[in-house]
């Protein structure tokens, strides 16, 4: 009689799990946002969201103030949903301390206490959680973002890219089979950029469920293999990050590049097949619109070597993908 | 055990490296000052003044009645306040312990830091005032010990309440102290029995028993003590409870 309810709850749990965006038949969501809302008096920051995820890296993507923060905000506990219903492994999280054994928090927090070295901010988050051996899990969190060597200096002295690792270290600490992280990558250099999606990516492999904000389609493109896309509080697209990234790609793209002799570099560009337009901003950078995202990031180089150009910095206007994001709304 | 009081810890630290806690030692330098000018003045007291300046003067008049609830205003609102300010409060809020046992370190944080500075200088206010003849009033220094730790607590307790029920919890807090506690409590008897400061001075006048040394309306000292201790007692849960619902921006 129990095993036939049993099959009777599993059946009716892949039955859900295969309505829920961002679940594949038969999975058992880790997270489940259910038709959550958040508005703060006329102004709604999460509009009736619903979601699932399962083990591995999510990206949660969004163009700036599309609701990310919040809702992992709500997902964490620390705001409660002006309706709708938020679990962890079929539990509630607010007022539900004992959650946050498995939950572990990267978030857009910046201040850290100035007074703690590195090691003492990691270290007050081992203690809280009651780790059995707090020295060995501080060292082995300090080791997994690359901080040994500056472990012992102020916080308060830190650069944005080595706070945003610490803070990593410290939600890490305790091993959690959960991790949430609200723009880990913000303030990072590029060699800590390449070290934390790294880990990012060791984390999804390795079974925990991690979810991961970013604004930056590209960013998330190297860790993710799914994608939840939030713009203006409204889910816009879940699912398999390929799958969406073609609906993404088939929209144009501003491209903003800065090199040593724009003129030489536009015009070259302006050749090719996949650039409808160029212009020169008023800081003498190339804004190039783009049909064809991909070929356009393989072009550049080559164009700028062919022509003699040096390339300091190319970046993808968030504007744009504000605008592709929109369209995924209206579809 | 260590861990256990990972928070009360980081609340020490954390006053220890704030400017609230040089406010609090001037507000509590005060009366050392005032003493040392009326000892300038009068180098000559007579005991009876020695003990009138310090019991009464001094302690209820200065003292408890101002000094002591803005020093336990200042560092209390700070305890949970600033966290929630600078939103370092997720820290401690997104792990596995009880919304009460951070309340309850921060308060114990809070007394460890305002408690000393207090001590001390009411220590100070009585070598300089007696000096020369301690003997006179040396029973006058357990009462205002005692008193002034229960009118920490007290204060403390409903302060750090306040500061995470609204945002302006010091502006409140000052508004409390000198129209409630300083002014209302003094002209109206049914404010007076929800005045902390009545209770910390009941408690003083009582633990003395000095014919000189009285409060309109006092109350027993077993009423005094048990009405503080569960002021800190509702405003401790209150402070958690108020801690499991708030939502961190």
């Amino acid at each position: 009689m129990i095993a036939s309810q049993e099959a009777v709850a599993a059946d009716v749990q892949a039955e859900r799990s295969s309505t829920i965006p961002g679940l594949r038949e038969g999975q058992t969501p880790t997270v489940l946002v259910d038709q959550v809302s958040k508005w703060y008096g006329d102004i709604v920051a999460v509009s009736n969201v619903t979601f699932g995820v399962a083990p591995g890296v999510t990206g949660l993507l969004g163009p700036n103030g599309a609701g990310k923060s919040t809702t992992l905000k709500m997902i964490c506990g620390l705001l409660a949903p002006s309706s709708g219903t938020i679990t962890i492994e079929g539990e509630p999280v607010r007022g539900r301390p004992d959650v946050y054994r498995r939950l572990g928090l990267v978030s857009e927090v910046e201040t850290i206490y100035p007074f703690m070295s590195g090691r003492e901010f990691v270290r007050l988050n081992a203690e809280l959680q009651r780790l059995p051996n707090v020295d060995e899990a501080v060292e082995r969190a300090i080791a997994m973002v690359e901080m040994q060597s500056a472990a012992d200096r102020r916080v308060g002295g830190y650069s944005k890219g080595m706070r945003q690792r610490i803070k990593v270290a410290g939600a890490l600490v305790h091993d959690p089979d959960i991790i949430l992280m609200d723009e880990p990558l913000n303030g990072t250099d590029p060699v800590q950029r390449v070290q934390l999606m790294g880990l990012i990516r060791q984390l999804g492999r390795s079974g925990k469920t991690v979810i991961v904000s970013s604004h930056v389609l590209e960013e998330v493109e190297r860790f993710a293999q799914n994608i939840i896309v939030i713009v203006n509080g409204r889910l816009a697209a879940v699912g398999d990050f390929r799958a969406i990234r073609e609906r993404i790609d088939a929209h144009d793209r501003e491209i903003r590049l800065r090199v040593d002799k724009p003129r030489r570099l536009a015009s070259a560009l302006i050749d090719t097949d996949i650039v409808r337009a160029v212009k020169i901003d008023e800081h003498d950078r190339v804004v190039a619109d783009t049909q064809d995202v991909r070929e356009f990031y393989r072009l550049v180089p080559v164009l700028a070597k062919e022509h003699g150009v040096r390339l300091y910095e190319v970046q993808a206007l968030d504007e744009s993908l504000a605008s592709v994001f929109s369209d995924l709304v209206e579809r | 055990m260590t861990a256990q009081l990972t928070v009360m810890r980081l609340t020490i630290r954390q006053f220890l490296r704030a400017k609230s806690v040089l406010v609090v030692a001037g507000i509590c330098a005060i009366p050392l000052l005032l003493a040392v000018i009326l000892r300038l003045a009068d180098s000559d007291m007579r005991d009876w003044e020695m003990r009138d300046t310090l019991a009464v003067v001094i302690f209820q008049g200065l003292f408890s009645s101002t000094l002591l609830p803005l020093a336990a205003l200042v560092l209390s609102t700070a305890a949970l306040g600033d966290e929630v300010e600078d939103k370092t409060l997720q820290y401690l809020t997104l792990k596995p312990i009880s919304r009460l046992r951070i309340v309850l370190e921060k308060f114990v944080g809070t007394l460890v830091i305002t408690v000393p500075i207090a001590w001390t200088a009411l220590i100070g206010v009585w070598l300089i005032i007696s000096w020369g003849n301690l003997e006179v009033t040396r029973d006058i220094v357990w009462p205002m010990l005692a008193a002034s730790l229960a009118g920490i607590a007290g204060f403390s307790g409903l302060f750090m309440l306040i500061s995470l029920v609204m945002q302006r919890a010091l502006v409140l807090g000052v508004f409390y102290v000198f129209v409630w506690e300083a002014t209302l409590s003094g002209f109206l008897p049914g404010i007076r029995t929800i005045s902390i400061r009545h209770y910390m001075q009941s408690i003083f006048v009582r633990m003395l028993d000095d014919d000189a040394v009285t409060l309109s309306n006092a109350s027993r000292l077993s009423t005094a003590t048990i009405t503080i201790v569960a002021i800190v007692v509702i405003s401790l849960a209150l402070s958690a409870w108020r801690l499991r619902r708030i939502n961190l921006e």
